[in-house]
């Protein structure tokens, strides 16, 4: 979960702004569902199928089968929450706290397993493509690696020079991983053998709040803390692109399936009430196309290589698909 | 005259007023353990990096300018081992808020690299920083490195700040980022009304051996 994005939703919910140059019209509704409760925070899985709600008033955490509205998994906010993920394939759902303790929830049935990993609060939780391992990392300390076959156990811990990971990063076909840090250093690891492939010390001089790759593997994608998105070789680890766009901190970077478009998320650090910008990049054409007016908007994903946001009225919740 | 840890075990000894264990060891290694076991200091509290570090910050003590607003500050402090050693060969890097509440993640306002005197010692010039719109308390991050000894982000935070109400041992948890009272400094107020007058905190940096 994103930092900036955390602070935000704290806050406020979400609306577009800004010259819609798209038409509302490309935004398709294929879903709704009614939440547990009014929630201005959701999390839509990859495979489209569930979501998980973050209750305004307590501040609980629901995960909802999105076709039948069934509640697979609920958390109680006695222990604050920070941090959660559904895996790629919808299976497993982790939540992370603010006493460095993470739960992994299989989703079909079967018992959680919760384990303490840090003194620090969970920030980051990012399931790999394996189906067995998930990234961990608490704040300040290095990111952790942990398999999930059987009892959970470390299986590695990535380097960073100082603080530890704020933004990472799954290749889609599960070879890679990036994980940028608060050292502002990108680094890209093999899955395989957790080897270091490319370390980039260049390419930004400030913190990277989100990552992806795009979905052929040969981008990967950062923003942050510079406004910038930047456009890095996979292959290599280098610079290729650097596209500035509309001022404001990236806090949220999300490839669609074309390899082509990226949406990217601008918030106002100097204002967190003030609605998020957001646009579609081009990355061959290396130029932005800001987003359609919606009226409140609560949560958005990558499915099935198109964007998804959802929208809530109260405990009515509706998914929008973008073309 | 101020007697010597030496002295003053060999008169206890003299005396029967104090007996060593094994009795072959000499007072004066157990005058220097004892000396090393007062130097001794806590390490710093971590606190989060924060998400606005920047790297390359320019070498300057001086982080306000001559025009700029809000009330001016001087922090001092020494940089140590937790063994009670100084530690000339640290760098610390430090960045904050303008008086606005605003961080420049264009540029480098106030942000800065700077490395301690013989003695350890460090200081340097700013404003009191104001509230960053999504934080609670004013604050000033530190990311502190040596030679041999872990690296240390935390975060100073001054107790006349209206948030802690006068009261920052009752009140530091109205901003849930701070890990300990200790990184919550008393100010002092310095210089001529009429004239110029500066918010001074100290600060001492402990750093764990890695």
């Amino acid at each position: 979960m994103k930092r900036l994005l955390g602070m935000v939703i704290a806050l406020c919910c979400w609306t577009f702004s800004g010259n819609a140059t798209a038409s509302a019209a490309d935004l398709k509704p294929v879903a709704s569902v009614t939440l547990p409760c009014e929630s201005t925070y959701q999390m839509i899985s990859p495979t489209g199928k569930t979501l998980a709600a973050l209750c305004n008033a307590d501040r609980s955490l629901h995960v909802v089968d999105i076709a039948s509205g069934k509640e697979l998994f609920a958390q109680a906010s006695d222990i604050r929450i920070s941090a959660s993920d559904f895996s790629r394939d919808g299976k497993w759902f982790g939540v992370g706290f603010w006493d460095g303790t993470v739960k992994i929830v299989p989703l079909a049935g079967g018992a959680a397993q919760q384990w303490r990993v840090s003194e620090h609060r969970i920030h980051l939780i990012e399931f790999l493509r394996d189906g067995h391992s998930v990234f961990v990392d608490a704040l300040g300390d290095p990111g952790q690696i942990w398999d999930l076959s059987g009892t959970a156990k470390p299986v590695a811990t990535l380097h960073s020079d100082f603080s530890g990971p704020s933004a990472v990063a799954a290749s889609a076909y599960g070879k890679l991983l990036a994980t940028g840090g608060g050292d502002t250093v990108m680094r890209i690891y093999d899955t395989g053998t957790w080897k270091m492939l490319h370390e980039n010390r260049n390419a930004s001089k400030l913190e990277m709040f989100d990552m992806d790759f795009t979905p052929d593997g040969k981008y990967l994608l950062a923003g942050g803390a510079d406004d910038h998105l930047l456009v890095i070789d996979a292959a290599t680890g280098e610079e290729t692109r650097k596209l500035g766009g509309p001022s404001g901190v990236i806090d949220d970077v999300s490839a669609l399936g074309d390899n082509t478009h990226v949406l990217v998320e601008y918030v106002d650090a100097d204002d967190v009430n003030k609605p998020p910008v957001h646009a579609i990049w081009n990355l061959d054409t290396q130029k932005a196309q800001a987003m359609p007016d919606l009226e409140t908007v609560t949560g958005h994903r990558v499915v099935n290589g198109k964007m998804w946001f959802a929208s809530t009225k109260g405990t009515a919740l509706q998914i929008f698909e973008y073309n | 005259m101020e007697m010597k840890r030496r002295e003053l075990l060999e008169k206890c000894a003299a005396l029967g007023a104090m007996t060593i264990a094994g009795g072959a060891m000499p007072i004066v290694a157990v005058a220097r353990a004892w000396d090393d076991a007062e130097k001794r200091k806590t390490p710093t509290p971590w606190c989060e990096l924060g998400p606005f570090y920047k790297r390359d910050a320019p070498h300057t003590t001086m982080l306000r300018g001559a025009n700029d607003s809000g009330m001016p500050l001087a922090v001092a402090g020494t940089v140590y081992s937790v063994n009670g050693n100084i530690l000339q060969d640290a760098t610390l890097e430090i960045w904050q808020t303008d008086n606005a509440g605003h961080y420049d993640n264009q540029g480098y306002l106030y942000r800065a690299i700077m490395k301690p005197d013989g003695k350890g010692g460090y200081a340097f010039e700013s404003v009191l920083p104001g509230h960053y719109p999504a934080r609670v308390a004013q604050h000033v991050h530190y990311l502190v490195t040596a030679p041999g000894h872990k690296p240390i982000t935390t975060q100073l935070y001054f107790a006349t700040d209206p948030v802690f109400q006068g009261d920052p041992d009752k009140n530091m948890k109205a901003d849930p980022l701070i890990t300990s009272r200790e990184l919550i400094r008393a100010v002092v107020i310095k210089g001529d009304p009429g004239t110029h007058i500066v918010a001074a905190v100290n600060f001492d940096i402990v750093l764990e051996k890695a």
